[in-house]
């Protein structure tokens, strides 16, 4: 990195290049204090019980974590909670909600293509079209509980129905789905946008002179052009996707003691690792460590896998940059 | 673009509507709780259908959420008063404490030379790309070991974050490495130090960087609902703004109250609204070139 400049300084320097060194350590120091050690904890409690105010209590489990997540009804004989019930609901649930990201990035990349010129209005859009996206997700699903209320909500009285929309688990998850995408596409819409300004105009020129169309100029100057952002939007949104919490949470909350809502359709992964680690302060201290170590187990499951998806779209991205 | 002047209307009349119809997308619903907001409680309480305006519209819902929430006893001041205040010192210390330090190593990085650099580099490389979200939750079990729950509940929240995070320091790097090595030398033949560079060339020079990273940051915490709810919850004293929202509705449990609840949902959102509204480019740079954070 920079050997010249470096070089030339190194002797004036000296004397200032230890707190240099120093200061450079202090990110990763916070790093390694406050994602180290947790991650340590948390591989530990997938095979062993750790208490949750007692480090020095910890005991060799047998796999039972992993056990109780998988094997149905293995969790229900030990700890009179159903979890691989709950496991694989949430499984499908939030690869749903997931997969959803990908529209919102449809929606997105739809919207600033009708930005992109300047005309009369496009920056008032603009502007107004990125409100959603720094509003609270505790406002935002008040607000969309109110629009979905069965008695007095908006949506009923409009289309004059009489559905239950925030209870009926048909349309339970729809409802996290519908305040996502409310809220989501901002992101995109602005990366977007920027990602267009970089594109070489000299391509679209060249484009035109090959008598190329408006499609053809879209499909073959623009999509390459914006890969990348396209990739990482995928990647953050995907991302966002599989570890929702708040908007789930909030729009369909725990009923009558059911993690996720009726019939478990609100329920996401990092929404039964919240019920397992919090819920575990409350029954007897076995099911405690057992619910614990219940999470490692997920907590690390998801870690895998929006590592694994992540390295492959940055992958992909890299090359696209070419 | 030179390429596309030649539109015809009836394109530039789709697009139109196109945006027309997102726009009606995105602020019907806010409407919706905005005219709700006004409704007496008692037709509320009574009505099966939405209604779009009341003869008796007033402000009650607004000064409910002032005057009678149980806050005012527990703590002496209203939830959302006390949220606002708390929400504030929990997100700006640890943030500008954050930004400092992030800042400190990215100078560090950029323009000096010290043993072990490029070990550092590389270990912060590796490490910036693991995605670590799946652990928020997790990490409970390591805070409420070290004992930072119950009254030092807010330390899991304040704490990390006065460290600087890696991707600050690397966006935060490469701003300072546009800024030229003669600037840096010529305060230094002043005799000035690394921190007396740092705060009379960097940070000046750095300021854009340092505000879009202040705005990502910032709109982060002042949402953040997730850290307060596992940290804070059984805390009164240390409610912040997205919990007291999140708690509205076992605030004000009768029928009716939804104008409460919108009046709430208004009242949270409309801060970082009318911040918007005057820096609206800053937030657009910032978001956009924070998240990337390349």
């Amino acid at each position: 990195m920079q050997t010249k400049p470096a070089n030339k300084k190194k002797k004036h320097w000296r004397t200032e290049s230890k707190i240099a060194l120093a200061v450079a350590c202090i990110p990763l120091l916070g790093f390694i204090i406050f994602n180290g050690f947790p991650l340590i904890i948390s591989f530990i409690g997938m095979f062993c019980n750790v208490d949750l105010y007692n480090l020095t209590n910890i005991q060799w489990n047998n796999f039972e974590g992993f056990k109780s997540v998988f094997i149905p009804r293995h969790a229900f004989d030990l700890f009179y909670f159903d979890l691989s019930k709950y496991f694989y609901k949430a499984i499908y649930i939030t690869i749903w909600i997931a997969s959803t990201q990908l529209v919102t990035l449809l929606i997105a990349l739809f919207i600033a293509t009708l930005l992109r010129e300047k005309f009369a209005g496009s920056k008032i859009f603009q502007i107004l079209f990125f409100i959603p996206y720094i509003c609270s997700t505790v406002a935002v699903a008040l607000m969309w509980r109110w629009i979905f209320d069965w008695e007095g909500g908006i949506l009923n009285s409009m289309l004059g129905t009489n559905i239950k929309w925030l209870e009926d688990p048909k349309t339970m998850t729809w409802c996290i789905i519908i305040a996502t995408m409310w809220s989501a596409p901002g992101y995109g819409i602005v990366m977007y946008k920027a990602a267009f300004s970089n594109i070489n105009s000299a391509l679209y020129e060249a484009a035109a002179v090959d008598g190329a169309n408006a499609w053809h100029k879209f499909r073959h100057v623009t999509l390459p052009g914006i890969s990348p952002t396209t990739f990482y939007l995928m990647q953050a949104g995907v991302g966002a996707g599989l570890l929702t919490y708040d908007l789930a949470q909030l729009v369909i909350p725990n009923a009558w003691g059911v993690p996720g809502g009726n019939e478990s359709m609100g329920l996401t992964m990092m929404r039964l690792v919240y019920y397992l680690i919090t819920n575990s302060t409350t029954t007897d201290a076995n099911g405690i460590s057992y619910m614990v170590s219940c999470a490692c187990v997920i907590s690390w499951l998801l870690f895998v896998v929006t590592g694994a998806i992540s390295m492959v779209l940055l992958h992909f991205r890299d090359k696209s940059v070419q | 673009m030179k390429t596309n002047t030649k539109k015809f209307p009836i394109g530039r009349i789709l697009v139109y509507i196109a945006l027309i119809l997102y726009t009606v997308f995105l602020f019907f619903p806010i409407i919706t709780v905005l005219v709700t907001s006004f409704i007496p409680t008692e037709e509320l309480a009574t009505s099966t259908e939405f209604s779009w305006w009341s003869a008796n519209a007033n402000l009650d819902a607004y000064i409910s959420i002032f005057t009678n929430d149980s806050y005012i006893m527990t703590t002496g001041l209203p939830g959302l008063v006390l949220g606002f205040i708390n929400t504030m010192w929990i997100t700006l210390v640890p943030l500008l404490m954050g930004l400092m330090t992030a800042g400190f190593s990215a100078f560090a990085f950029s323009k000096m030379d010290f043993p072990g650099k490029e070990g550092l580099f590389k270990f912060s490389i590796i490490i910036r790309m693991i995605p670590l979200g799946a652990f928020g939750i997790i990490s409970y079990v390591f805070y409420s070991n070290i004992g930072w729950t119950g009254d030092l509940g807010f330390l899991p929240l304040v704490i990390p974050g006065m460290f600087g995070g890696i991707g600050t320091m690397f966006f935060l790097r490469l701003f300072f490495d546009g800024i030229p090595d003669s600037l840096i030398e010529a305060a230094r033949l002043d005799g000035a130090g690394f921190f007396q560079v740092f705060f009379k060339v960097m940070a000046p020079l750095g300021k854009p960087a340092f505000i879009s990273q202040f705005i990502f940051g910032f709109v982060g915490g002042y949402n953040n609902y997730l850290g307060p709810q596992l940290y804070l919850q059984n805390q009164p004293k240390f409610v912040t703004l997205q919990l007291y929202l999140s708690q509205i509705r076992s605030l004000f449990p009768n029928a009716g109250s939804e104008n409460i609840y919108s009046a709430a949902a208004i009242l949270g959102m409309l801060p970082l609204i009318v911040i918007y509204c005057f820096m609206q480019k800053y937030f657009i740079e910032g978001i956009a070139v924070g998240g990337v954070k390349e």
